[in-house]
């Protein structure tokens, strides 16, 4: 017995892997293995001697599994996995994400904050009719008004009958919801607009826009300040001040513009603003009565704010973009950035 | 000044001069001229305008009636018609303080008459025109200058050095003879004033906006006199602006000047007389005001305040101010000189009303993150296509929505499909990867003619397509179908049909599908025609798919089900078999499923062999992989399902089984 637990030791002590251990295990441990042996045999032993030997037997297997065990355990520590160093600043395969579209992530954003105070999502056609891109918005075929919007003309078969455009606002959209739906009214319709005149750096002819509309019994002025602030404030992240301006829109009464203090330089005035220290964002104003009229409504009875903004040069300036042909050049070196 | 009427673009030192340029919004033609924007900065800062009256010296031996007579023949076309009859002039070059003041406001001097007529224009913004009394053809006891629509095809060659064919809805300024002037836009070479005029007379008159507008935009001639007649002048001004070119004459030319003048102004422009009350108005702008405060704000700008009770404000507007008549303009005057930046922004008090889900929006940023997911680099490209366009990719053109006036030929009708563009993308790309994956999400136009109309509603429609590029990739079908069917199946619309269809103009022949949604069809799966891909140099293997995204947005559900997993062991068993190289996968698949039961958890096509050693055979694998709900499975059971299948296979006289594969696993 003594030998044999002398012959496991340094069976075990010259084992080189795990695979060795498991090799001994089996000899000595194992189901036919010889510990396995020697108990089999107590039966046919001396009482005496099969106490004496049974307590040595199993002994020397609780002393081999532990030895077993810590050897195990140390060479473990020195196998190849445990010591496997590799270099970090090596770079493998890439994993390949997508990007989405800087004016759709644009959309989404100006989307989620205006859900988040209760305006419901809605779009519209980009094929539209003259009357609802102009006459439902107070803007008469003869009123010089009308030269604002250089106009994408759709070829029909009959001129005489029909007069279909390609809309150049999402402002239609007014006057199709409000044909429809009663105040309380709280939408935004994001969508493309269409514009005839040569493209540069800061024109394009193919637009994005988010058009706003709240409406009720009394939605004011100060109202809007408070509505446009919060989504400014929220889609920039930053604490930034407004500034309403006089305009004119034929859809709106009063009108005004939209600036908010320039980010680039806090107002100190920069490239980014003209060195006035405030940027240009949107047109808005208070809904015309002769809109709400078109629409079926009493002035009387409703009240409320109207705006749109132009989601490319939000895109630009949240981004720092600085030509807006960027957005439909389909450059993956412009896309990727996103 | 910004912030109370108008922006300023630039301020510029022009001589000794300055210049600033401003910006007027269209309704305020009031102030287009140096008077209006004096009266307009007057009210901002809170001072008065003082105007000197003009002084003029009239002769009086000459009376303008026996001079000349001026014949409207419509006064809705003309509002008013002032004239003046001037003598004794020399024309010759300007002053220098004149010819200088013109420059600086980007005008030419062309001489001391014109000069003077344009100067005044800027001034008092009002329009004058001189036309040579010599020129102008003798009546029987005077010289007369008729007002009427000129005839059809008239012609008249003006100072543009340009011939204009007129018609009936034209209004020219005529003698008895021939027409001396476009009215409103543009004067007319036969009265024209030049070195040896010395008498001439003198017009100051109003038209109708919209006629002068409609005459402007058909001829193509946009002038400064038709830009402000087109905006609505004030008809009370014609009479100071004769007065203060005549005064401005004699300081420079001597000339002298008939006693009175001719002035046909049949319906006087009177006042308008708008009502606001404090309560409207403070309702309009979220802030109360006082009635000081309103009344204040209404003297600065020149309205006479007519009475003042229980809170309304009852005003009499001055007649330059043709953009007032309703009380939200008034609301918007006292507005912008009070100060928006006083009014407090404040939360609004409304219903809350819970705003309304947009299923279209939804699904359009799921599928932009699945794609994002995926690899695809999202694409907004423009909605137009050019004729080069439509003969590679072969659309038809009686199909196509075309524009009236398109920038350009490249841009002349809208896109049928996104997948032109998105092909043009990977051109675009060649040199940055070979291996490219592109979505778009947008609308597309198909021309549905409706009778005498174009069906706008139906020829428009949302689309989703991706095209995926990959050099020597024979299989990129199968990757766009695989796409399709994981997207699908995300949007819990498994059930889909993919029906074999032969493809045409942008779609290769072979391979193409339709997809199919319980019998409707929502889109198509294909490679792109190789003739197209040549056409455009491309190198790579293009498959694409394109899908009605209504259609998508309308069956898809976000909703999901939870079924309860199996806690039973699976187990795999394997197939093999050997088919004739044309049979399709989905047929073997197919029967496998048909008689496996519900105890065939899912089947895996594993390996798929060609050119092995038989010809025209190839050899399929399959992992069967078995399971219950509610029981270990025993061997017996899945040894007679596995024996179901092979016979269901075997059946088929073509498939050879292989034995020796099938075993346990």
């Amino acid at each position: 017995m003594l030998e044999l637990k002398k012959a496991a030791e340094s069976e075990v002590e010259q084992a080189r892997n795990p695979e060795d251990l498991d090799r001994i295990f089996n000899r000595y441990l194992g189901k036919e293995g010889l510990v396995v042996r020697i108990l089999r045999s107590l039966k046919d032993m001396e009482p005496l001697q099969r106490v004496e030997i049974g307590k040595s037997a199993n002994e020397f297997n609780v002393a081999l599994r532990d030895l077993i065990y810590k050897k195990n355990q140390e060479l473990k520590k020195h196998s190849k996995r445990a010591q496997k160093k590799i270099d970090i600043t090596r770079p493998r395969r890439k994993v390949q994400f997508g990007h989405i579209h800087p004016l759709s992530q644009t959309f989404r954003r100006v989307e989620e904050i205006f859900q988040g105070m209760g305006f419901t999502v809605v779009e519209g056609t980009e094929l539209e009719t003259e009357y609802y891109n102009f006459d439902a918005l107070n803007i008469p075929y003869d009123h010089p008004a009308r030269d604002k919007w250089d106009t994408f003309w759709i070829k029909v078969p009959n001129p005489e009958k029909q007069k279909l455009l390609l809309r150049t606002h999402t402002s239609p959209m007014q006057a199709r919801f409000l044909e429809k739906h009663n105040p309380p009214i709280r939408i935004i319709v994001p969508g493309r607009v269409f514009r005839h005149e040569a493209t540069d750096a800061s024109h394009e002819f193919d637009l994005c826009q988010i058009e706003g509309l709240m409406v009720g019994d009394d939605i004011s002025v100060a109202n809007f300040k408070v509505v446009i602030s919060e989504f400014l404030k929220r889609f920039l992240n930053k604490d930034i001040k407004i500034r309403l301006r006089p305009s004119f829109f034929s859809f709106t009464e009063p009108s005004f513009e939209i600036d908010f203090s320039c980010v680039a330089c806090k107002g100190k005035g920069c490239g980014v603003c003209k060195q006035s220290g405030w940027v240009e964002l949107m047109g808005a104003g208070m809904v015309h009565p002769n809109v709400f009229k078109a629409a079926g409504l009493n002035p009387n009875d409703c009240q409320g704010f109207a705006f749109g903004i132009g989601a490319d040069r939000l895109a630009m300036l949240k981004y720092g973009i600085k030509d807006i042909r960027h957005f439909r050049s389909g450059d993956m070196r412009f896309l990727s950035q996103f | 000044m910004a912030l109370h009427v108008f922006e300023t673009e630039k301020i510029e030192k022009k001589g000794k001069d300055w210049a600033i340029d401003v910006d007027i919004l269209p309704n305020r033609i009031d102030c287009m001229s140096h008077m209006g924007l004096a009266r307009e900065i007057g009210a901002i800062l809170g001072l008065k305008l003082k105007v000197a009256l003009p002084k003029i010296k009239e002769d009086r031996k000459e009376r303008i009636s026996k001079i000349v007579k001026v014949n409207v023949s419509d006064q809705n076309d003309c509002l008013r018609y002032t004239a003046k009859y001037v003598f004794g002039i020399k024309v010759g070059h300007s002053p220098k303080w004149l010819a200088e003041a013109l420059g600086v406001c980007g005008l030419n001097s062309i001489n001391n008459v014109v000069d003077a007529a344009n100067y005044v224009m800027l001034e008092l913004g009002q329009p004058l025109h001189c036309f040579d009394y010599d020129k102008i053809a003798a009546g029987a006891e005077n010289k007369e200058i008729i007002v009427r629509r000129a005839g059809k095809n008239e012609k008249i060659f003006c100072l543009d050095g340009k011939d204009y064919t007129l018609d009936e809805s034209i209004l020219v300024i005529a003698d008895l003879s021939k027409a001396l002037a476009i009215a409103g836009i543009k004067g007319g070479k036969a009265a024209e004033i030049d070195r040896n005029t010395t008498k001439l007379v003198l017009e100051s008159a109003n038209f109708d906006q919209h006629l002068i507008r409609a005459a402007s935009k058909k001829l193509n001639l946009k002038t400064d006199a038709s830009w402000r007649y087109e905006h609505g002048l004030d008809p009370n001004l014609t009479e100071l602006a004769v007065q203060r070119f005549v005064e401005i004459i004699q300081q420079i030319s001597d000339g002298k000047c008939a006693q009175g003048a001719f002035d046909f102004y049949p319906r006087k422009n009177l006042p308008k007389r708008v009502k606001i009350s404090l309560s409207k108005l403070g309702k309009i702008l979220g802030q109360d005001a006082t009635c000081i405060q309103v009344n204040k704000v209404f003297k600065l700008l020149g309205f006479r305040i007519v009475n003042i009770e229980n809170e309304n404000f009852i005003v009499d507007i001055p007649t330059f101010r043709s953009d007032i008549s309703i009380p939200e303009d008034l609301a918007e005057e006292f507005a912008r000189l009070y100060g928006y930046e006083k009014i407090e922004p404040k939360f609004p008090k409304a219903t809350l009303v819970p705003s309304q889900k947009n299923d279209s929006i939804f699904w359009g940023n799921y599928l932009r993150g699945y794609f994002q997911g995926l690899g695809f680099y999202e694409q907004i490209n423009y909605n137009f296509i050019g004729e080069r366009e439509k003969d590679i990719f072969g659309f038809k053109q009686e199909n196509l929505v075309e524009l009236e006036n398109p920038l350009s030929t490249e841009f002349k009708y809208l896109r049928p499909c996104l997948i032109a563009g998105l092909v043009k993308n990977i051109k675009e790309n060649a040199a940055l990867s070979s291996e490219m994956k592109f979505v778009e999400i947008g609308h597309i136009f198909e021309k549905k003619v409706a009778g005498e109309f174009i069906d706008a509603a139906a020829s428009e429609k949302p689309a989703l397509s991706i095209v995926i590029a990959r050099k020597k990739d024979e299989e990129i079908f199968l990757e766009a179908k695989g796409i399709a069917e994981s997207m699908l199946a995300g949007m819990a619309l498994p059930e889909v049909a993919y029906i074999e269809q032969k493809g045409s103009g942008i779609w290769a022949e072979y391979p193409f599908v339709h997809i199919e949604l319980d019998g409707e069809k929502i889109g198509h799966i294909g490679e792109i025609n190789k003739d197209v891909l040549d056409a455009l140099k491309i190198q790579q293997e293009v498959a694409a798919f394109e899908i009605d995204f209504n259609k998508l947005a309308r069956l898809a559900t976000e909703e999901s089900y939870y079924e309860e997993f199996s806690k039973f062991p699976s187990v795999v068993r394997d197939i093999s078999l050997l088919v004739p190289s044309q049979t399709r996968v989905g047929d073997v698949l197919d029967t496998i499923n048909s008689v496996g039961g519900d105890l065939i958890k899912d089947v895996d096509l594993f390996d798929i062999f060609e050119n092995g050693d038989e010809q025209d055979k190839k050899s399929l694998a399959f992992h069967i992989i078995y399971q219950a709900q509610d029981r270990t499975l025993t061997s017996s059971e899945i040894d007679m399902q596995q024996l179901a299948i092979i016979s269901a296979l075997e059946r088929n006289k073509n498939w050879v089984v292989k034995k020796d594969n099938n075993q346990k696993k």
